[in-house]
């Protein structure tokens, strides 16, 4: 085996074989679905209704607002005098007196309570108030219900490109995705690479090793094997993804067909057992709940986009400029390492370097919201925020002499990188006890 | 005779300092040859040259009559000053990771490393992992790791930090026993002592020249001082009485049993007429030639080197 290939070898074995690179593999996407799952599912199971007690001094709102989901509302008191009310429950915390002030234009009305009722239950109050005053205002103008219905809008936007039926949103998602995993795997391996040659030079086998390699050989296979653990990991969850969404495919198809849920649903309704069975899959599947007709629904459009979506181009892109991406800043990283003798000192070339990858972060926002505006151009024609910038812009679609002209820079700009960086780190590998400046850094380029 | 390392006219320059200025050196073959100097003389950048870890500005570096190139690191063992292991891997792992970087095979080093370990007792660590072990014994490791892949051209630098007496005596009789099967060995050391009892020649750096250079026993005899150590028994004072006039007495302890004298000679004067001069006052029982030791040397040369320079 070649010495470059040794290097890459012990780089990539010694970090898969970790606990933690397991761990982590095995562990992040549990961790980060729980992140996503675990408010949506508090969000819905809120239960927790807060009590609101209704003092009307107007007489006209007495049973007019509905329970929410979060809201509870207690007319008994409605007639009351506000200030014994508010005697009464000074002490509650789980419950708040609701005062609707005499007035003829009713413009505020009053909360009271022991803790703070929150954002939501006060909005779900004045949204259900503004709704029930809209309405007798507009009966008092003589207009009924059926004309409110008839002068409500809703208009739905068909984006067609290409010929083909574009989802915006779905597009923002996925490019906002890919760009934001490119940028954790760049920040992340990137480190990982500047750690390792810190520790080399820090543990002082460094020495050792380039006697028997070029140090360029060094880099360049901390720098892949660091690369390829990277790819295992990104491979792992792309694998466990698949699984996972084709797990979910599954469930929601069963939960659509199964003939005994639609059997049960109907013997409830009817009353009347085992009528049913005959009936064919198909009906079934039209009358499911309304439940399970929002999963399904839900889920055959994240399908129809998934399956839509040209995943050739956009996994040839991300493959590229997550790698590209990479070997670019990891070898600045290593440069990085290379140069300082303990952790704490590499705060000040780690400015400069992370600096265009944290921009790029910050404007991705504007450019999947305006993919084809200038500043989205040259973000993603630059190549040290090219990687993050033109993955964010590659789903909505994107000029193929753009993405060239793009890929092009990216590579000669790994080739100077790499140039420079290997220029710095022969150097500074054997360079201790000093503190190294700018100055000295550019002298460096230039030692023999 | 042949030299398997020479190195001509080094020069090499960092920013403002120089740390070599037209230094040569000539190793011969089978050799061991003391590279010595005070901390920052230019040992260090000497040795990465030769290893081709750094270039030199000007100046040649030949390896058994050809110019270095990178198809020679396999034939050369490095011992850095600073040395370390990955702390994480495991030692046997490690090991012949190390010797696959200097071109071993996988089954041949592994079968090397066996023996090598078996014979420094230290079998019992190969799934050790390196931050387990004590200082002297990594050192071990280390040593076994340079000298494994049986280069020709040994460069060891303070290899005997960190061991105990025990250790260091294995590792002079490895270092003895290579030179015997012609191994040719560079050793930079402060300790004075080994140089005296290992090296053949030495090259003494200060200020990024060399100073001194030639092998270590005409080194001692040039810079002698033409003292003799007598030994003897009998009255002091007509031993005193006999050199009056004709010879200088450096010093003289009294023992119970026996007096040891040192008595200064012209450097033209042949010691036979020292003894007859006192023979006829005491009783000799030893008579020997003082020669400076390798560390009076190194102290003498340096301090006389950096007044020259000073003065300049």
């Amino acid at each position: 085996m070649s010495k470059i290939g040794l290097i890459i070898k012990r780089e990539y074995t010694t970090r898969v074989r970790k606990k933690s690179f397991i761990v982590m593999t095995l562990l992040t996407p549990i961790l980060s679905s729980l992140v996503i799952l675990i408010p949506t599912v508090l969000a819905n199971s809120e239960n927790q209704n807060h009590k609101v007690v209704v003092v009307d001094a107007t007489h006209s709102f007495c049973g007019q607002l509905t329970n929410t989901s979060t809201v509870n509302y207690d007319y008994g008191y409605c007639n009351f005098k506000i200030d014994q009310v508010r005697k009464i429950f000074i002490d509650s915390s789980k419950v708040t007196v609701m005062y609707i002030p005499p007035s003829e234009q009713l413009a505020q009305i009053e909360l009271y309570s022991k803790a703070d009722p929150g954002d939501i239950v006060i909005s779900a109050i004045q949204f259900q108030m503004n709704n029930i005053i809209e309405r007798a205002k507009m009966k008092a103008e003589n207009l009924d219900q059926s004309m409110i219905d008839k002068v409500k809008t809703s208009i739905g936007v068909k984006n067609v490109v290409n010929n083909e039926v574009a989802n915006s949103t779905y597009n923002l998602a996925l490019g906002f995705g890919c760009a934001i995993l490119i940028y954790f795997f760049i920040f992340l391996y990137s480190v990982q690479v500047m750690r390792g040659v810190m520790e080399e030079k820090i543990n002082r086998i460094v020495e050792v090793i380039i006697s028997s390699v070029k140090p360029f050989q060094l880099m360049m296979g901390k720098v892949i094997g660091v690369g390829l653990v990277g790819l295992t990991q990104f491979v792992a969850w792309t694998v466990l993804a698949f699984c996972a969404y084709t797990f979910a495919a599954q469930y929601v198809q069963k939960q659509a067909v199964n003939p005994d849920n639609y059997k049960q649903e109907q013997t409830m309704k009817k009353g009347v057992p085992g009528q049913d069975g005959s009936m064919s899959s198909t009906t079934a599947m039209a009358s499911p709940t309304a439940r399970n007709q929002a999963m399904v629904s839900a889920f055959t459009s994240i399908d129809d986009n998934l399956r839509n979506t040209n995943w050739t181009l956009i996994i040839i892109c991300f493959l590229f400029y997550f790698l590209c991406g990479y070997l670019l800043y990891s070898a600045l990283f290593a440069a990085i390492g290379s140069a300082v003798d303990q952790e704490t000192d590499t705060q000040q070339f780690m400015l400069p370097v992370t600096a265009p990858l944290i921009l790029s972060y910050i404007v991705m926002i504007n450019i999947i919201r305006d993919p084809h505006s200038t500043m989205a151009f040259w973000f993603s024609i630059i190549p040290l925020t090219s990687p993050i910038s033109m993955m964010a812009r590659i789903p909505f679609g994107v000029p193929v002499w753009q993405v060239a002209l793009s890929m092009g820079l990216l590579i000669a700009g790994i080739f100077g990188t790499i140039w420079l960086a290997g220029r710095i780190y022969r150097v500074g590998l054997l360079m201790y006890g000093k503190k190294v400046t700018y100055k000295e850094l550019g002298k460096w380029l230039f030692y023999k | 005779m042949a030299y398997l390392l020479s190195a001509t006219n080094i020069v090499k320059r960092y920013d403002k300092h120089t740390a070599l200025n037209d230094v040569s050196i000539n190793v011969p073959e089978g050799s061991i040859y003391g590279l010595l100097g005070p901390n920052g003389a230019g040992k260090t950048s000497m040795i990465r040259i030769i290893n081709q870890i750094t270039a030199p500005d000007s100046g040649e570096v030949f390896l058994g009559g050809e110019k270095l190139a990178p198809k020679h690191i396999e034939q050369i063992g490095y011992l850095p000053e600073e040395r370390g292991l990955y702390k994480k891997m495991k030692v046997g792992e490690q090991a012949l990771y190390l010797a696959q970087l200097k071109g071993m095979k996988e089954a041949e080093a592994k079968q090397k490393l066996r023996e090598w370990f078996t014979k420094f007792e230290i079998g019992a660590w190969w799934d050790k992992k390196v931050e387990e072990l004590s200082k002297g014994m990594a050192q071990k490791v280390q040593f076994i790791v340079t000298v494994l892949h049986q280069p020709r051209l040994l460069i060891l630098d303070e290899p005997f930090s960190g061991f105990d007496p025990i250790n260091v005596e294995l590792i002079r009789n490895e270092l003895l026993s290579m030179r015997k099967r012609g191994v040719t060995i560079v050793l930079s050391t402060h300790n004075m002592a080994s140089v005296e009892e290992l090296c053949d020649n030495i090259t003494l750096i200060n200020n990024a020249k060399a100073v001194l250079e030639g092998p270590v026993r005409e080194l001692r005899h040039k810079y002698k001082a033409h003292t003799w150590e007598v030994e003897f028994t009998g009255n002091t004072d007509s031993f005193k009485s006999a050199l009056q006039g004709k010879y200088d007495l450096v010093s003289l302890v009294e023992e119970a049993n026996s007096n040891v004298a040192k008595v200064k000679i012209a450097a033209d004067a042949i010691s036979n007429d020292l003894l007859k001069t006192i023979i006829p006052a005491c009783m000799v029982t030893g008579f020997s030639e003082v020669l400076p030791s390798m560390s009076e040397i190194f102290i003498s040369a340096v301090q006389s080197n950096n007044l020259t320079s000073v003065a300049k």
